[in-house]
């Protein structure tokens, strides 16, 4: 027992350096080139375009070989304080789905943000669907203070396969930041 | 081998890391090399562990820590046991896959696939395309057509015409919605139980808008059908659109279904060949490092619960081999290395009741040889200031004890020493000790003595021998013979001095006397019938010679008279210088005699009329030997920190070999009218200053020298 007992200090010491290791590879993996992202404010709401996000040549052949494709969504709203921590207002989770039937070549689309989905033919309309958000409403400008500067980021996380929403894919779940932004609203 | 062994551990880390090298997964996703990172790690735990350990069984190599060696003996092997057949089930696991991967992705396979793939959607093309080809005819139905633009509608009459398009079309249902998407009829394959409003669809919509057939797939309640959109044109406008339904042949929708679902899972598979080979490999490689390091901790304990009555052995017979002999271990295992300790124990206790034991006697012997070695001190330092001679001889012959006075008192050589025969040492001028050592040997008598008269450097002494036999009894004692040897020369020469001393009183007394009478007597027979003898030359001749003789026999009588009565000396502080001077101007009329006063003012302490009479004695008989040859006659002195010596050196004839031992005898003389008494006289008064006179060469030169101490010696002026 004494002798599990002073192996103890030698796994940490293994066990840190694995994580190590761990979080380099995340990080580099997390540091792929982000897609253009662009804060669209009118008198009501405000906007985001992001995207397209590139897919790789394997989700691609993924989804023409009938995998379902699942894009989540993140879209994180911070009010930036120079002497604390910044202050979150808001974020947004959806998720965009495509579904392969590779009996009648559709790809249905669906949309967990609108509910709606829809069937295409044409496996790019899919994939630039999935991949890019256009003039999307993110937040009501009421909630934020003209003035002030706040931080937007985007992240997404591509599943290959069919997706099962449930409490521990979060904790597994590796997002890929695809822009991040600072505004100052007038 | 056993070298090899021991750097076994870090040779395997080595190849640890060389595994994780090959094992890194790179820029991958996290989520695909999850299971990689999981091996990593255990493999750096591993490998970290063997470092440490392959480090301590290094270190342990030169601390030489006790059981070190058979623990890591043990651990190697068991971990080596399960090592090898791990790796080799490891690397056939991964062959299988290997071969297996390539079985279930045959081209065939994919060939098969795609071609079910394309017949299940031949099918539904064809479904399509005949929806298409109804739709169209159906569309271009003038009958139909002209019902729905007759105004008001016969709806009897549309049902009618719909009915019997339906089932010329097999279709299951046909609806049929004005500009409005209202519906207007509808007619149904299962009845009018099944008929219910829907809303229409995009396609409808756009169908409305472009004036196209558009058809779709409609999933519901798990039923599959194909929906197709017309737009009913009368008189180039479109009044209404025609909905069709046709619902797939369920068991060929299964198939189909079931076939995409294949397709898709085969070209996952596919997608992810290769890691679902490399999680194989991973996975399998997991399993093999938890039983290695599970192998690997248990090995190690049970090693060191194995090891450990060892080790705990070794370090008590350390502590043995120390002297602590109160060391006992406390516990044990049921086993053998158990009853192993046991007897140690045991060992240790009698070794203990042994030592005290032995210290108590060596405590005892080391008394007794403390008083053996106070008692051999004892005798040693009486033997060694003993002034008399003593020789111990053994049984076989061998010295075994000599003392420092028996070598300075026969002159003994560096031969003679503890060990060697006395026999072949007792040669020359000691032949006399040999004959004493025989004789003891060969007498019933207990105990010997004799004098014996030997030769030692240019002198001769007068030894007293005495001898003893020894026979020890028993094993401690000894059997030999015991010589004990005294210098007598001294005593013999007083006795004689004494003998010589009464013999010249006597004769003084008895001689002296009768002896004035007769000279007078002579004198006046010469003087008063001198005038009436005969013969005047023989009346002459006869009366000097009895004068003269008497006058030498008076002469005698002194000098027997002084040596009998030899007055003490006086001692006073005397310059050498001075003595020297005097004796060269008291023999100035001699111009041979060649004195060579001091240069330093050395003074000594002696009575100098005494000096004076052994100095005057000694330069006469040098001019009497050198009366005849004129040879010069040295008078000198040296001197050195205790002594001071004065040297009397002739040219004459010198003194023959025979006579140079007995020339301080009294009464031995060379001269015709010597008394044979002046050098003996001379060496007594030389002894009585404390001092020594010598003969230091019989001729060529003929040699003499006086030594008289510088210091006030133990002589007192009486």
């Amino acid at each position: 027992m004494s002798f599990a007992f002073r192996l103890i200090p030698k796994i940490a010491v293994a066990m840190a350096a694995a994580l190590g290791m761990f979080f380099q590879i995340n990080i580099t993996y997390a540091a792929t080139p982000p897609s253009s992202f662009q804060i669209i404010t009118d008198s009501e709401v405000i906007y985001c375009t992001a995207g397209p996000v590139t897919m790789t040549a394997k989700e691609k052949q993924a989804l023409s070989e009938g995998t379902p494709i699942t894009f989540s969504w993140e879209i994180i709203m911070k009010e930036v304080n120079t002497y604390w921590i910044n202050n979150t207002v808001g974020s947004i989770t959806f998720i965009r789905q495509a579904i392969p039937d590779l009996i009648s070549k559709t790809w249905l689309l669906t949309d967990s943000s609108s509910g709606i989905s829809r069937r295409v033919r044409s496996i790019d309309e899919a994939i630039l669907w999935l991949s890019y958000l256009d003039h999307f409403p993110t937040l009501d400008r009421s909630l934020l203070t003209a003035g002030s500067t706040y931080n937007f980021h985007i992240k997404i996380h591509i599943h290959e396969g069919e997706y099962r929403d449930s409490w521990w894919t979060d904790l597994i779940r590796f997002e890929t930041t695809v822009g991040q932004k600072e505004i100052i609203l007038p | 081998m056993t070298g090899m062994i021991r750097y076994l551990p870090l040779i395997m880390t080595i190849a640890l890391w060389a595994t994780i090298i090959m094992l890194w997964p790179g820029a991958t996703p996290l989520e695909d090399s999850i299971i990689a990172w999981i091996n990593i790690t255990l493999l750096t735990i591993l490998s970290l562990a063997l470092l440490n350990y392959g480090w301590r069984i290094l270190r342990e190599k030169k601390e030489r820590r006790a059981g070190s060696r058979l623990r890591a003996k043990l651990v190697i092997a068991l971990v080596s046991m399960l090592l090898i057949p791990a790796a080799i089930l490891q690397v056939t696991a991964n062959q299988m896959v290997e071969k297996g991967m390539d079985v279930w992705f045959d081209v065939r396979v994919d060939t098969l696939l795609d071609q079910a793939l394309n017949l299940a959607q031949g099918f539904y093309a064809r479904v399509d395309s005949d929806l298409k080809h109804g739709l169209r005819t159906a569309m271009n139905d003038d009958e139909l057509l002209q019902y729905i633009a007759t105004l008001p509608i016969s709806y009897s009459l549309l049902n009618t015409r719909l009915n019997e398009i339906m089932l010329h079309q097999d279709w299951q249902s046909i609806q049929v919605f004005d500009l409005n998407e209202r519906l207007i009829a509808s007619v149904r394959l299962e009845g009018l139980s099944g008929i219910e409003s829907e809303a229409l669809e995009e396609e409808a919509k756009s169908t409305l808008t472009l004036g196209l057939i558009s058809t779709k797939l409609v999933v519901k309640e798990g039923d599959e059908m194909a929906v197709g959109y017309a737009p009913l044109r009368a008189h180039q406008n479109v009044v209404g659109i025609l909905r069709a339904q046709v619902k797939l042949p369920e068991g060929t929708v299964q198939n189909a279904r079931a076939v995409e679902a294949d397709y898709r899972t085969y070209r996952e598979l596919e997608r992810n060949r290769q890691a679902i080979r490399s999680t194989f490999t991973h996975a399998m490689l997991i399993v093999t490092l938890l039983i290695i390091i599970t192998a690997g901790i248990v090995a190690v304990g049970y090693a060191r619960r194995l090891t450990s009555p060892v080790s705990e052995l070794a370090r008590a017979l350390e502590r043995v081999t120390e002297g602590d002999l109160t060391v006992s271990i406390p516990t044990a295992p049921e086993d053998e290395l158990g009853s192993l300790v046991h007897s140690f124990n045991r060992m240790t206790l009698r070794l203990k009741q042994n030592v005290e034991a032995l210290e108590q006697t060596q405590k005892e012997l080391t008394g007794a040889l403390d008083s053996s070695r106070q008692r051999q001190y004892v005798l040693e330092t009486l033997l060694a200031n003993l002034q008399t001679g003593v020789l111990l001889i053994d049984a076989k012959g061998n010295i075994r004890l000599l003392n420092q006075a028996m070598r300075e008192l026969l002159n003994l050589s560096t031969d003679w020493m503890p060990g060697r025969s006395i026999s072949p040492l007792c040669t020359g001028r000691l032949h006399l000790v040999g004959q004493f050592y025989d004789e003891l040997q060969h007498h019933n008598e207990e105990h010997l003595q004799c004098e014996l008269e030997l030769p030692v450097e240019n002198s001769s002494r007068l030894i007293l021998a005495r001898g003893a036999r020894l026979s020890g009894a028993g094993s401690a004692g000894f059997s030999g013979y015991l010589m004990v040897l005294d210098d007598i020369s001294s005593l013999a020469e007083a006795q004689r001095h004494r003998a010589w001393a009464e013999v010249a009183q006597r004769l003084a007394h008895e001689i002296k006397n009768p002896l004035t009478p007769i000279k007078l007597a002579a004198e006046r027979l010469q003087r008063r019938f001198r005038k009436m003898a005969d013969d005047t030359v023989v009346f002459d001749s006869c009366t000097h010679a009895i004068i003269t003789q008497v006058e030498r026999l008076q002469r005698l009588i002194v000098d027997f008279s002084d040596l009998a009565r030899m007055p003490q000396p006086k001692p006073t502080i005397v310059s050498v210088k001075e003595l020297i001077t005097d004796m060269h101007e008291l023999y100035s009329a001699y111009p041979r005699i060649h004195a060579e006063a001091f240069a330093d003012d050395i003074q000594c302490y002696c009575d100098a009329d005494q000096i004076r009479q052994i100095l005057i004695n000694l330069m006469d008989n040098a001019l009497a030997a050198t009366e005849q040859t004129k040879a010069p006659v040295h008078l000198y002195g040296s001197h050195d920190e205790k002594m001071i010596e004065f040297h009397i050196q002739d040219g004459g004839s010198g003194i023959p070999d025979d006579s140079a031992t007995h020339v301080f005898d009294a009464y031995f003389s060379t001269k015709e009218n010597g008394s044979g008494l002046g050098l003996s006289i001379a060496k007594r008064i030389a002894d009585e200053h404390d001092g020594e006179l010598l003969l230091v060469s019989n001729r060529q030169p003929t040699h003499f020298c006086l030594r008289l101490p510088i210091e006030k010696t133990s002589m007192e002026p009486s």
